[in-house]
């Protein structure tokens, strides 16, 4: 069951589903600016604002813990 | 009065329901005057079951109560009996759950109740419970559930061991006792003096957690971004939530929606595990505060995983020709987001199931990842059924919560992953999968 790897060009072969994971081919890189339709700007940066907005809720809620629970 | 036959092996070995309730509520809740709250519950729930039948193992020695008359009760002039009995509820041969009782004023100890029938299925939060009883085996999924001892734990510490328990059952966190507790919550000293526990300060309940290793995430109701949406998240991904009202300490461990809309499935110790109740922020009852303890190794929390999956798959929409109509789909806002954490292992080996296609499978069980992961699925607002999911984004859950990172993403036609150490994400088309099923639970459709 063991998958034999060749080390010149890390390719797999054996049966069974880990040889066929482990054959996977995970494509090409391209910078995101590069993409056909990159993402507006404006739309990155609200999406970064609410990211801020959580970090800002937590932050406050952390100083709140000033009551008793005694059930 | 405790019975003189107290954890004596010659005590009574059965009782049928519901003819000898009384009988059993006799025994373990003597006093009429000071009737057991959570004792009635946990009949009820039984009966709810149509639980027909008791089975005593006496004696019974608990590791949680023993903790508590360790640390408390031995120090006492006259302490009570050291040893528990044991509760085993069946309906024929179905094993619904155990209780400890214990020889204390308040008798329900460690419980584990399958959750009844009308509430089952918006229980999130359940974990294995394996009982032993005469060299038998049994087991039972359910919120681990205690009473207060009102003496050495309250109502603070009865939540913070739920929460605590139900890790370990779970997810093989460490085994802590209400000592440990007590110890993490940095007040020993109180109870070192042999006196009543006051309860537990908000602080210190937060450290009690952090010293269990369960460090939490805190939440204002009232200054809550889509608190609902929030509370979710944590639920759907099995991740119970300390929820405090003015003097009390409860636990949220499932959700639903009924003919009032969405309510949530609480385990308070002055009741029961399983009760139904909706976010209130003002007057008596008001949500004052939400503690998220995490399973070690989840630092990003739920709506920061979500927001950044959102971008990524965001940009990624706008890769190619072939998956541009999905980011004209997210900018007409046709998507709802169902963001959940999992264990990646966990989450890879379920993958096959949901309807892939087995390019995007072996892609997302090829490409490395944290031990926990945030998944946000984007699922078609119309689409009613299980079948409704468009494509999904991981985050790894390890990573800065200011600036979470993605792991992998399948949208229809492509595959993406971000691998360690490269700096832009890697991509290939595969066949198109128009709609594949949800992770989630029928009932786990959240809020957004």
């Amino acid at each position: 069951m063991n998958p034999e790897i060749d080390d010149q060009n890390q390719q797999v072969s054996g049966a069974g589903p880990l040889g066929q994971i482990l054959s996977t081919e995970l494509g090409t890189s391209a910078p995101i600016e590069d993409y056909h339709r990159p993402l507006r700007a404006e739309d990155r940066s609200r999406l970064d604002s609410e990211l801020e907005e959580v970090e800002r809720a937590q932050a406050e809620a952390a100083s709140k813990l000033p009551n008793l629970y005694a059930g | 009065m405790i019975p003189s036959d107290w954890a004596r092996a010659s005590v009574q070995r059965e009782y049928s329901l519901p003819v000898q309730r009384e009988e059993l509520v006799g025994r373990y809740v003597p006093d009429p005057d000071r009737p057991s709250r959570q004792f009635a519950t946990l009949l009820d729930y039984v009966e709810e079951h149509q639980g027909d039948r008791v089975y005593v193992e006496s004696p019974y020695v608990d590791f949680d109560y023993r903790a508590e008359y360790s640390n408390l009760y031995a120090r006492g002039f006259n302490p009570p009996p050291d040893k528990c009995e044991r509760l085993l509820f069946f309906h024929g041969e179905e094993f619904l759950g155990f209780c400890v009782v214990r020889p204390t004023f308040k008798p329900v100890g460690r419980t584990a109740l399958r959750p009844p029938p009308a509430l089952a299925r918006y229980v999130t939060c359940t974990a294995p419970h394996v009982v032993r009883p005469y060299g038998l085996r049994f087991e039972v999924k359910a919120w681990p559930f205690i009473s207060q001892d009102g003496v050495y734990g309250r109502c603070a510490h009865a939540a913070i061991w739920a929460i605590s328990r139900y890790h370990h059952l779970k997810h093989q966190g460490p085994k802590q006792s209400l000592a440990a507790i007590v110890e993490a919550a940095g007040t020993t000293v109180v109870t070192d003096k042999t006196s009543r526990s006051a309860g537990l300060y908000l602080h210190e309940v937060a450290d009690a957690f952090a010293g269990l290793g369960l460090p939490t995430i805190p939440y204002q109701p009232s200054n809550t971004r889509d608190l609902e949406a929030t509370l979710c998240r944590y639920l759907n991904s099995g991740l119970p939530i300390a929820l405090t009202t003015p003097g009390h300490l409860t636990v949220l461990i499932g959700y639903g929606y009924d003919e009032q809309g969405l309510f949530f499935v609480r385990g308070d110790d002055n009741t029961g595990a399983y009760e139904r109740t909706r976010i209130v922020l003002s007057g008596k009852e008001a949500w004052e505060m939400l503690l998220v303890p995490m399973p070690a190794r989840i630092l990003v929390p739920g709506a920061a995983a979500e927001i950044r999956a959102r971008r990524n798959f965001a940009e990624q929409a706008g890769a190619t020709e072939t998956t541009e109509p999905v980011l004209d789909a997210l900018i007409a806002d046709e998507f709802r987001y169902r963001t959940y954490a999992i264990d990646a292992a966990e989450y890879k080996a379920k993958l096959p199931a949901r309807g892939l296609g087995p390019e995007v499978v072996d892609h997302h069980r090829f490409v490395p990842a944290s031990v926990w992961i945030w998944i946000t699925e984007f699922q078609r607002r119309d689409e009613p059924g299980g079948k409704r999911v468009v494509g999904e984004l991981a985050i790894d859950a390890t990573s800065d919560p200011r600036d979470p990172q993605p792991l992998f993403a399948n949208l229809p036609g492509r595959v993406v992953s971000w691998l360690p150490g490269e700096s832009v994400p890697q991509a290939k088309e595969v066949p198109v999968v128009d709609l594949y099923d949800t992770a989630l639970e029928p009932e786990q459709h959240g809020a957004s």
